[in-house]
């Protein structure tokens, strides 16, 4: 079995964001591998280490910087990894998620996969499409959301996290997507031979070029405005002072409402 | 201008309450761009949802029939023919765990832009959306041609409804019944162990600023003086740390404490979802941007290690 898992690294989220109108400066960033992708990589592994014959290739498109993320998903044992970058990218403020899946179909045709494994959003972009949008685009079926994923001959007994700790049960027959939710697993940690070993591997860089005859597909039909703050018309009061002092008017809000005793 | 298409959501035969905020969204679009809002409703006894939100403001409901589950090969398959049939300016949908499931399949088959989890939707000489990025600590204000497929946020536009008579139009489509490749079984809910925090009046929660499973320690020992019952945010409960039922949020559960006291919690979308019926929050985090800060009443910066082991002594 043939395993692709989609990942994509991320900015960690007490990061300070500094940006103008267009863009993001990203200098100041302390780089991660997204929260959704530990799941996805863990739940990949998990189902080639029970599978014969099973390698799990990654996937991202990213810079160059991300090269350092990429060798924690091999070191923790995926075989083999494909960055993508191209210098259109360079000037986009974001890759949308439909842009994001015509990237990936073309990796997807190359490489053959049985399933494809995303998380279910990225918490930088936020966008929580591009798993359905690549599934749609690469013509494979799909499930959403999943905490339990059992795969049984060419069909996936999925279990999805709707809203209100309400699960939906369902099945999905192959080839499909999954976008994998936290919670689905416990992520391993890279061992120390794993990080040995991940410098060993193969990391493939690909360009638009090299997936396109016509590179000029790769268009995003979304344009950015502007960059804001959020705003906000909440008002709140700070307790300032000592964290004795910060502390002591919590307390007394909490015994003036009826609480502790008060 | 073509009309807007709205797909309203329900599961096992109940309107999701937040349709009535995505249909405020879609009336609001459709009285700028001065054209028609239609809905779409595809489920069991459509005709009959199709009364729940029969409100002031939709010209036309198209319903489809079909099984009472819900299933993302037939909606692509019906809102695509439909798509052909009334070409609309933009088709909206809820950013949930069905619109997510469908709209970015939809977007691909019909090569039209999709415009994911929308705050605000704004047409003047373009449409234009405000998406939020970066744990909710950026916005972008995003532009697209139309047609285009916009998920919007739930509980963000009012949901304040009058009275309407939409005509209502059975759609004749035939589903390609090979193309479903798609099943859902059956559904379940999280079970309730000995705590319901749903009906818990003084919730202390913790989020992922504790660290550690063994810090937990001094989130019960404060719990318990002050007589609070613990929640937390979902990675505690991602990491095993604490059971399912005591997370908090969108794909946990809804609370309504007088008091909600966030201990080392950002305040994701997710997150906030569930909180919003709180009289009092009170939250503590020692970043100062932290989202959480912008839903609570009163706030603390600081480090919870120093501030707890106080307030843990102001109820001894
Ligand atoms: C479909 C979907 C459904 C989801 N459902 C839910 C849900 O139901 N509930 C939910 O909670 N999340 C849910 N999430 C996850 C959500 O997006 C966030 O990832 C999650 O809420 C973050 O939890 P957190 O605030 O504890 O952690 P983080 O975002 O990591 O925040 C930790 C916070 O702790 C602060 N901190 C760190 N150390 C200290 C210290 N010493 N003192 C004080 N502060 C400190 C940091 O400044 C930070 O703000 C869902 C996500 C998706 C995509």
């Amino acid at each position: 079995m043939r395993i692709l898992v989609a990942i994509t690294e991320v900015a960690t989220p007490d990061d300070t964001i500094e940006f103008s109108d267009k863009s993001i400066t990203e200098s100041n960033f302390t780089y991660g591998l997204n929260e959704w992708d530990e799941y996805a990589i863990e739940e990949a592994i998990q189902i080639s280490e029970s599978t014969a014959n099973s390698d799990v290739i990654s996937v991202t498109i990213a810079p160059p910087r991300a090269e350092k993320t990429i060798r924690m998903a091999l070191a923790k044992g995926v075989t083999k990894a494909i960055r993508v970058w191209d210098p259109q990218l360079e000037s986009l403020p974001f890759v949308d998620p439909r842009l994001k899946a015509k990237i990936l179909a073309k990796v997807v045709s190359t490489i053959s996969p049985d399933i494809i494994l995303t998380g279910v959003q990225s918490s930088n972009d936020c966008w929580g499409s591009t798993g359905v949008a690549l599934a749609a685009e690469v013509g494979f079926n799909w499930a959403t959301l999943v905490t339990d994923l059992e795969l049984s001959g060419d069909v996936a007994h999925v279990r999805r996290e709707l809203e209100n700790g309400v699960d939906e049960l369902a099945e999905v027959t192959l080839p499909a997507v999954f976008t994998i939710q936290t919670g689905i697993n416990e992520p391993r940690y890279a061992s120390l031979r794993g990080i040995k070993q991940a410098q060993q591997k193969e990391l493939e860089t690909l360009s638009f070029s090299d997936l396109s005859t016509d590179p000029e597909e790769f268009q995003s039909n979304i344009n950015l405005i502007e960059f804001s703050l959020p705003t906000s018309d909440n008002t709140i009061q700070y307790f300032e002072g000592t964290p004795k002092e910060q502390a002591a008017q919590v307390a007394t809000i909490i015994k003036d409402l009826g609480f502790g005793g008060g | 201008m073509s009309p807007i298409l709205i797909i309203a959501e329900h599961r096992q035969g109940i309107i999701n309450p937040d349709t009535f905020g995505l249909l405020t969204a879609g009336i609001e679009l459709s009285t700028a761009l001065d054209t028609e809002a239609h809905v779409a409703i595809i489920g069991k006894d459509p005709e009959k949802l199709a009364q729940d939100i029969n409100i002031d403001g939709i010209h036309t409901i198209h319903t489809f029939s079909t099984s009472l589950t819900y299933n993302h090969d037939i909606y692509v398959q019906t809102i695509s023919s439909l798509f052909n049939k009334i070409k609309p300016s933009s088709i909206l949908s809820l950013h949930t765990s069905t619109g997510t499931d469908y709209c970015p399949a939809l977007a691909s088959i019909l090569d039209v832009p999709l415009l994911p989890d929308a705050i605000a939707i704004n047409y003047t000489d373009q449409l234009e959306i405000l998406h939020e990025m970066y744990s909710s600590k950026l916005q972008a204000k995003l532009a697209s041609p139309l047609p285009a497929i916009i998920t919007v946020r739930a509980g963000v536009w009012p949901t304040e409804t009058a009275p309407g008579n939409a005509s209502i139009e059975p759609l004749n489509i035939s589903i390609n019944e090979d193309a479903i490749n798609f099943k859902v079984k059956d559904y379940e809910e999280t079970p309730i162990g000995d705590v319901d925090i749903s009906t818990s009046d003084l919730l202390l929660s913790v989020g992922r600023g504790i660290g550690d499973e063994a810090n937990l320690e001094l989130i019960f020992s404060t719990a318990e003086a002050m007589g609070a019952t613990v929640s937390s945010s979902r990675p505690i409960v991602d990491a095993g740390w604490l059971p399912k039922d005591r997370q908090v949020g969108q794909s946990g559960t809804k609370v309504s404490p007088s008091i909600y006291l966030a201990i080392g919690i950002s305040g994701a979308v997710q997150h906030i979802a569930g909180i919003k019926n709180s009289k009092v929050i009170i939250s503590i985090n020692k970043d100062p941007k932290a989202p959480i800060f912008d839903a609570s009443d009163y706030g603390v910066v600081g480090d919870l290690f120093e501030i707890l082991p106080a307030l843990l002594e102001e109820f001894r």
